[in-house]
């Protein structure tokens, strides 16, 4: 992610604003000023857009809203009145931009263009979905259309409509009746000032029932821009804290790639082949990743954070490599007629599978065909880089959360569509398939889905499993059996070696972050590195 | 790993003299080497990655083979109790990568021979695993 960020925009904005403020209203151009001040509006109303209720008769009435809610539609109502207020013989929002000596109109023109810059950059973390609906385009995007985010960015717009609302009514006060000013232009600018110190009042009552916290506040100023980090594919010259580096980019590449996997929808080619190779760079990755950790855990005195801190993670780290080489296991069994890596996921986890076992065993050329004859190396030299190196640690860590809840839906939905395989040979017996592979019986697709489920995210109560026709080709007609125990066993699934929530990318990334925003699945808020 | 096995399919492998046997031998030694593989990921934390990924391109070899136009319409080996105890992980990995370099001529011998576009894909794809196996299972990946 680059280094901009939301809150410089909205500096920017409350700096141009008080300029305005502090400006002679008598030297300026009041058809200027007003024609400014509709540009401002519709900014502001703009970003109410964004977050208003997708109904068209929300303004019938907006008692039953959750109170954030109805603040955004009634702070919306109130700057279109305000925009209605000002007389049309001001010209359009798309007039010319003020000539140089207007001061006044110039800091209105300079607090839209940082508006509108922090608009784009709130949506270069959203896109078009082919469905139409908005999609996700990065990590970020849930915690864009999050209630804190919404509360927060209501609350900034309501406060720059009180700003505005005081040029306004000073511009009003200021204006000379007479050519070539248009007729009702002051009374226009005093409406115009009332309205927006209404859309500033009607965030009062969702304050009260909600109020926006600091957190909320730095949340929305952290957000980045989203633009893709370019990738910086590993070479043998590298060292700790370039590798460091190349972890994090590789996992914030993972995650877009993720999400761009994800958003083809579940008709989306991709193989089994694919998804064994992920899950099996996930386990390797995994494991090097809790080695790293535990060596760290040895060194309590450089050590960012405690080191029992850095034990559990690399405890649940350990959870995770078994549970994503199960997950390769049950691979091992399955089979879709897309074959090969053609998925942008794979580029990104090779990148930190390299990476992560270069840093791992300390070997700059390491690759999984290397063999050490020797024991596991000792860390004491990362230990001069133990802050960068938990920080790589929880981006890795989350990434591969990302990865293995994506793959899990994505399982789930090539599995109900039929589209998985299995050897006949392990078959049960009745099954007269006179292939190598017939289309899988179910549950035994979703043991691979169902473990990179429990791995992403905390376990839930079963579900019931509907029955399905039997299979293509030569086979009983009766169905193969609704729940387990009544048709050939699955692959043996694992049981968690304790009763540890194995929520263990998150738990892993929790548990070595010092100091960072707190990630959870409630705000979606993603991983950010320690301070 | 038991030497029967492997000296079995390595015969297989010289007598098969066709496209579809050549498939059907290669799907038997990539499952086999699958399940080889798999079991002895958890013997050496420094063989872990190799073994692994090991696994995982016989699964993708066997596979390409096992799609394949081609190959006869029979189950394919059985690999429940391979003999392979008494070996160590070292033993087992020189084994499979001499036998991935001899399934990996042939394969490619057929790609050159095959006819049908489906089944030259299909042993190209899975000669590329066998060179892949054997690239992770020689020291130094050499």
């Amino acid at each position: 992610m680059t280094g901009v960020t939301f809150g410089e925009f909205t500096r920017q904005v409350d700096q141009r604003l008080a300029a305005a403020r502090a400006c002679d209203t008598g030297q300026a151009d009041p058809v200027a000023v007003a024609r400014e001040l509709r540009r401002v509006i519709g900014r502001m109303t703009r970003y109410l857009d964004d977050r208003a209720p997708g109904y068209a008769i929300e303004s019938l009435s907006t008692v039953d809203m959750p109170p954030w809610q109805r603040a955004v539609v009634d702070a919306r109502t109130a700057l279109r009145w305000a925009a209605s207020c000002l007389p049309g013989g001001i010209g359009t929002v798309d007039g010319p931009e003020p000539v140089p000596g207007e001061v006044l109109a110039g800091c209105l023109a300079k607090a839209v263009a940082s508006m509108m810059a922090g608009r784009d950059l709130l949506h270069t973390h959203l896109a078009a979905a082919p469905d139409g609906w908005e999609g996700e385009r990065s990590a970020w995007a849930p915690a864009v259309t999050s209630p804190p985010v919404t509360r927060a960015l209501t609350s900034q717009v309501t406060h720059w409509s009180g700003q505005v609302a005081l040029v306004a009514a000073r511009q009003a006060a200021a204006n000379a009746p007479g050519p070539p000013t248009p007729a009702g232009l002051a009374d226009g600018l005093q409406g115009v000032a009332q309205w927006l110190w209404l859309a500033q009042a009607a965030v009062r009552p969702a304050q009260a029932a909600e109020p926006v916290t600091p957190g909320d506040q730095r949340l929305l100023a952290a957000i980045p821009a989203a633009r893709g980090q370019r990738r910086v594919p590993p070479h043998g010259e590298e060292q700790a804290e370039a590798l460091c580096a190349g972890i994090t980019i590789s996992a914030e590449r993972l995650r877009t790639a993720v999400l761009i996997t994800a958003q083809r929808g579940r008709w989306a080619p991709v193989s089994a082949d694919t998804w064994r190779w992920s899950a099996t760079a996930a386990a390797v990755t995994g494991q090097a990743a809790g080695h790293l950790l535990r060596s760290l855990a040895s060194q309590p005195d450089t050590l960012p954070v405690p080191p029992a801190q850095l034990q559990q993670a690399a405890d649940a780290l350990h959870q995770a490599t078994l549970a994503w080489r199960q997950a390769a296991a049950q691979w091992a069994g399955l089979a879709t007629q897309t074959r090969g890596l053609a998925s942008p996921v794979v580029t990104e986890i090779g990148d930190l599978l390299l990476r992560m076992g270069r840093l791992a065993w300390q070997d700059p050329h390491w690759t999984p065909a290397q063999h050490p004859a020797a024991a596991m190396p000792a860390t004491a030299a990362l230990a001069p880089g133990a802050r960068q190196i938990t920080a790589a640690m929880h981006q890795a860590a989350d990434a591969l959360a990302h990865l293995a809840a994506a793959d899990a839906t994505a399982i789930t939905a090539t599995g109900r569509a039929g589209r998985l395989y299995v050897r006949t040979r392990t078959l049960p017996e009745g099954y007269d398939v006179p292939r190598r592979y017939a289309t899988r019986p179910r549950p035994a697709h979703l043991a691979p889905a169902r473990l990179l489920h429990h791995h992403s995210t905390r376990q839930r109560p079963g579900r019931g499993q509907a029955s399905r026709p039997g299979h293509r080709g030569r086979c009983p007609q009766q169905p193969p059996g609704a729940g387990p125990g009544r048709q050939r066993s699955p692959p043996t699934e694992p049981q968690p070696a304790s009763s540890v929530r194995v929520r263990t990318g998150r738990v892993g990334s929790r548990a070595i972050r010092s100091g960072s925003h707190p990630r959870t699945s409630r705000t979606g808020h993603p991983a950010t590195p320690p301070r | 790993m038991d030497t029967e096995d492997l000296d079995a399919l390595r015969a297989r492998l010289d007598t098969a003299g066709t496209v579809a046997d050549a498939l059907a031998v290669a799907w038997d030694i990539f499952e086999l080497v699958q399940v080889v593989a798999n079991r002895c990921a958890g013997r050496e934390p420094g063989l872990f990655a190799a073994f692994l990924f090991t696994a995982a391109a016989a699964a993708e070899g066997r596979d390409a083979a096992g799609f394949a136009p081609s190959i006869p319409d029979i189950p394919g080996i059985s690999v429940d109790q391979p003999g392979w105890e008494g070996a160590t992980t070292a033993e087992i990995a020189d084994q499979v990568a001499g036998l991935m370099t001899v399934l990996g001529r042939r394969l490619e011998l057929a790609a050159g021979d095959a006819a049908v576009p489906g089944d030259r894909r299909a042993c190209a794809h899975a000669a590329r695993q066998a060179s892949q196996i054997h690239h992770l299972l020689t020291p130094g990946g050499r």
